[in-house]
Formats: structure tokens, sequence, C-alpha cells
């Protein structure tokens, strides 16, 4: 008995390690190559939206969904970041929700689709912001030296 | 041989052993190879911003000594074209450690700039010794920005032996993926580019035109009781919420964002101006199974309806004179359409007068197929430019007919033109006829200047089931 259960913690042990190991592997290599395409038509820019909208505010209320579409399309219009809307999503660690594929993870719910159709018929609930963030998880230190404008669920919205 | 319990545990534990041991040296292999192929992405950006901002330095200086408008727009529509390159490859570099923003930002406006130049040349208007005296300075400018990025090219070159070997301790502990050689480099860029004055001009990046519009019309100051009450009332459906939340945005629009919230956990959201008390944006979660409550206006369960109860909406909230600009519907099966609308006033007096479009006022509207319901609704652009103090409506110098000439020959011209503000950017709007126009199978809404018969505007109209998109 005592060998059968070093067997089993040893798969469990071997199982873990494989998994964390695994972890290791970039997510985009998991991803299916047709999902990196940047967007042709209206309706792959509320794809690519709403997929960002659900993995950066899902459980956010319906205006905080809208206005983190908002700040993705501000961007889009803004000097400092790339001009369209594929370069704002797939900039280099812009979302972490890009990051680790979880936008691709499963498909968004209405809400999140309606979002994204309201933030690219431009409603702006944050005024033209340019960034947001969760207070409550870590993140660099200059973008608190962004203007706050408005917190909405647990984002606050900066210039 | 006798195998035991011992023996076989032994035997098993042995396997999985050299199986891990193989797959972890997979992984390895697959995280060098990856950790190689980022590192690749990045050297390649690094390369191609260099040579990009390199050539932006290049034609600014071949626009100095050009003498014809011809090979001065070339310059600098060349300049704009490795700008906007130069941005892209900014891009590739991670912003979770440096802040890029202002390093893209100077080098979009150095481009914009040469856009805006390029198109004034093109136009036959004359460039200001002052303009031509900005553009020498963003020369100067680049030229010092290419030398850093040369500085930080030498480096990525000295470190690129060491790159992209994943190590065992990595492995175990977590890689960094921040590379020292980029983030001081730019740090250094960033510095630089934030003491650098942005240009004085006129363009899409320019920064007048990136700050966000205030209200036209500001109004006296509410109290979030006010904002409250104004909000519960802009909803109008009669119905109890399980709670009422405040917010304060304090963006262009100072606003209080009053949430009532239901039971079910669907919100409806009000954004009421602190100015003035008007409801600027208003958002509504509600699920369509919802029974409707007897406030909300009864209409037929087809596109019309909706039509209709958009309209009415808007009259009960005041808005005289809206002309319906366009409609989409979200999807075949989503139930419900965004209708656009504009107000109209008249220009000119006697003889003269016409009937005037005003694009930039415009008010959106949402409404659920079923039962008319308003999903939402937002009138910013009306409330930052309708009757705002600096706008003066004159009597068109061109008229129809003759701006109707200016258009190309091979265009159809689909009933007569119409007189209309548009907004050019976010701080300049121009008094244009719009005619709508076929050539082939495409349609086209073309602006006319109806002060001096410049062609302003030209715009895709693409239709669909789901309505109208222009590009």
């Amino acid at each position: 008995m005592t060998a059968t259960r070093l067997c089993l913690v040893a798969i469990v042990f071997i199982a873990v390690c494989a998994v964390s190991l695994g972890a290791d592997v970039p997510q985009c290599f998991a991803v299916p190559e047709h999902r990196l395409a940047a967007p042709q038509s209206w309706w792959d820019e509320v794809d690519l939206l709403c997929r960002v909208i659900m993995g950066e505010a899902t459980g956010e209320p319906f205006t905080g969904q809208v206005a983190v579409g908002a700040v993705m399309l501000n961007r889009v219009r803004s000097p400092q970041f790339p001009s369209t809307l594929a370069g704002v999503v797939y900039e280099v660690d812009a979302f972490e929700s890009v990051t680790n594929g979880l936008v691709w993870s499963r498909t968004p719910s209405e809400s999140e689709v309606r979002a994204a159709e309201l933030a690219l018929n431009g409603y702006d609930p944050t005024s033209g912001c340019l960034f947001f963030w969760n207070p409550s998880k870590p993140v660099s230190p200059w973008i608190w030296s962004r203007q706050i404008v408005v917190t909405i669920g647990n984002h606050v919205f900066a210039y | 041989m006798k195998w035991n319990l011992g023996r076989i545990a032994a035997a098993v534990l042995g396997l999985i052993t050299v199986l891990a041991l193989v797959f972890g040296a997979n992984q390895y292999r697959q995280a060098e190879t990856a950790q190689l192929a980022i590192t690749g992405m990045q050297q390649r950006a690094m390369f191609s911003l260099i040579s990009h901002v390199e050539n932006m330095e290049g034609c600014l200086a071949k626009v100095r000594a050009a003498s014809t408008p011809g090979q001065q727009t070339t310059f600098l529509t060349a300049t704009w074209s490795h700008a906007q390159a130069a941005a892209e490859n900014l891009g590739q570099f991670s912003m979770a450690v440096t802040d890029l923003t202002a390093v893209r930002q100077f080098v979009s406006r150095i481009g914009d700039y040469s856009l805006v130049l390029s198109q004034k040349v093109a136009r036959g208007d004359q460039v200001t010794q002052a303009e031509w005296d900005e553009l020498r300075r963003l020369e100067d400018s680049t030229k010092d920005l290419a030398g850093v990025l040369s500085d930080m090219g030498r480096s990525a070159l000295a470190s690129g032996s060491r790159i992209g070997k994943a190590s065992l301790t990595g492995l175990f502990l977590g890689a960094s993926r921040t590379d020292n050689w980029l983030n001081q480099g730019f740090s250094e860029i960033d510095t630089m580019a934030q003491s650098i004055p942005s240009p004085l001009y006129d363009g899409p990046f320019s920064e007048p035109n990136q700050a966000a519009l205030t209200l036209a019309r500001p109004g006296a100051p509410v109290d979030m009781e006010t904002a409250k009450s104004i909000a519960g009332s802009f909803i109008g459906t009669g119905e109890a919420f399980q709670s009422v939340r405040l917010e304060d945005s304090e963006g262009a629009i100072p606003c209080f964002l009053v949430t009532h919230k239901r039971a079910d956990g669907t919100e409806a959201t009000s954004a009421v101006a602190k100015q003035g008390g008007a409801v600027v944006w208003h958002t509504d979660s509600f699920r369509k199974t919802l029974m409707r409550p007897s406030a909300v206006l009864t209409l037929a369960q087809n596109f019309e309806g909706a039509r209709q109860a958009a309209r009415n909406f808007l009259s009960s909230k005041g808005f005289q004179s809206m002309a319906e600009t366009g409609w989409r519907r979200p999807g075949a099966d989503s139930g419900r359409i965004i209708f656009a609308f504009a107000p109209e006033t008249t220009v000119g007096q006697g003889n003269t007068a016409e009937v005037c479009r005003l694009y930039p006022d415009l008010v959106k509207v949402e409404v659920s197929e079923g039962d008319g319901r308003v999903m939402s609704f937002d009138q910013k652009g009306y409330l930052t430019s309708n009757d705002h103090p600096t706008r003066a409506l004159r009597a068109p110098l061109i008229s129809e007919r003759e701006a109707r000439e200016t258009l190309k020959d091979d265009l159809r011209v689909q009933g007569q033109g119409r007189l209309c503000v548009i907004p050019m950017l976010p701080t300049r709007e121009v008094m244009a006829w719009e005619f709508n126009c076929k050539e082939g199978e495409d349609t086209y809404l073309i602006y006319v200047n109806a002060m001096n018969g410049h062609e302003e505007a030209i715009f895709q109209v693409l239709e669909s089931e789901e309505g109208s998109l222009t590009t």
C-alpha cells in the first residue's frame, strides 16, 4: 500500500509540474491562427471589441462595459496609440486578457456584444478617456499620474 | 524474477520520471523558441523604427530644398507615411514597464503636421514662414530622436547573443520578459519627447482637437438630489428600482452618473450634466422579457413602430425639427435599432432662405423593436455643438447648382443637393452642399463647401439589411 500511495503522490506531483511547465508556453500558440487576423469589417470590429470587453469587464456594470469599449476606440483616435482597433487591442501588454488568451476562452454574452455595438456607435461614458484599470490589482506606477475622470464599477478611467 | 508491489511501483515511478523529464525538456525548447521569436519581433520593430525615423528626417530635409509644390507634397506625404509606420512599430514594445505614449504622440504629430501642410500645398494655399519654421524645428527634434534610437540599436546588437535563452532557473521561478536596454532607452526618449513643445496647427492630432468638447451652453449648476430626480423622470417608466447609486464624473462635461438598479441586477444609468442638468447620455441593460410597465410608449412591433417610438421620445424631451440621418440594426435578430437624428434650421432670408441640417448636433436613440422601449440615448454632440456661441450660420455664397457643377462628370447625382453643416475637426465645421451620388454600383456622399466651392469630404455609403455605414 505504501508503494501504491507513493506512486499516486508521484503521479500527482508530476502532473502538477507538467501543468505549470506547460503554462510557460505563450498562450498565442494555443489560439487558432484565424483568430489573430485584424478585423476587416464592422462585424469583425464588433467581435474583436466585445471579446476584449468580455476579457476586461466581465461582471462589471453595463455602463462600465461600454466605457471599456469606448476607451479602446478613444485610443484609435489618439496620436498616442495605434491607429487601428487591432493595433490597439494587440499592443504588447496593453490588455491582460489578450496577453493571457482569455479573450478567446469563451463566447461573449449578449450584454458584452451590445456594449461593443454602443461604443462603436459613439457612446462614451468616459468623456474621451484613454486608460482604465482596477485599483485593487497591481499596475505600472506611471499610470497613477493620469488624470482620473470617473469610477464605474471596479474600474477607474483616466485621460 | 518475482514482481512484487514495490518493484512495480519503482518501475512505474521510473517511467513517470523519464516521461516528465522528456516533457520538461520539450517545454524548455518551446519556451526558448517562443522567447527567441518575441525577441526577434522586438528587434525587427526596433530596427524598422530606426529606419522610419531616419527616413522622416531625410524627407523633412528634402522638403526644405524642394522648390515645386509637387515635390513638397511628395516629401511631406512621405514623412507622414514614415511617421505612421514608426508609430505602428512602437506598438511592438511592452507598455507594462515603460510609458510610450509621449514618444508615439511625438512621432504621430510630426506626421500629422506634415500631412496637414501637404494638403495645404496641394490645394494651392500659401504655407506661411511660421509653418516652415515649425517644420524645421520638428526636423531638428526628429534628428535628436534618430540619434537616441541609433544608440539603442547598437545596445540591442550588443545584447543580442544573450537574449532569448530561457534559463532553467527562469523556467521554474518565472522568467522576466523585460529587457533593460529597451526600457532604459525608451525612458530617455520619453523624457526627451515630453520636453518638445507640440506643433501649433489645426489637424486631427493637434492639441486643441484632441481635447474633449465642453457644453455649448452650460446653464446653472445642479446638486446631487436634483440630478437624481432628473434621471428618475428621464427614465419615465414608473417602475420601482431596488437602489439608486450616484458617482462623480469629472471629464470635459462634469456629470453625476445616476444608476437605478433593478431586482434582477439590470441597471439604467443616466449622466446628468452638473451645469444645466441635461441628460448627456443614458443606457439601460433591461432584459426584453420583462413585463412592460404601463408608462412606456406602446407601439407596433416592427421597424416603423420603432422609428416612431424614437421620434416620439425625442419630441417628449423637447427636441424640435429633428431629421433622421440614418439607422443601424446591430444584427438581424438583436431586436433593437439605433436611430440618429440631426436638427434642421433655416439660414438666409426671403428668397434665399434654405433649410440647413446640422450634422455635428447629432442625437442617437436606441429602441427595442418589440415594444418601442428606449434602451439608450446620447446627445453629447447636440449639447456641445447646438447653439454654440462661436457658430455663425450665414447664407451660402455658392448655390446648389454651382456646387453641383463642381462634381465629377461620371457621377450620377440622386435628387437635389442638401445644405448642411458638417464637422471637419472637433473644433471646426463648414457649411456644405451634400450630394448623394452614384458611380457604377457604388454610392457616395460628397460635400462641397457652400462658401468657396471646394470639395471638402467624400464618404462611401455601404448599405445592408442592418442599415447603412459611411466610410
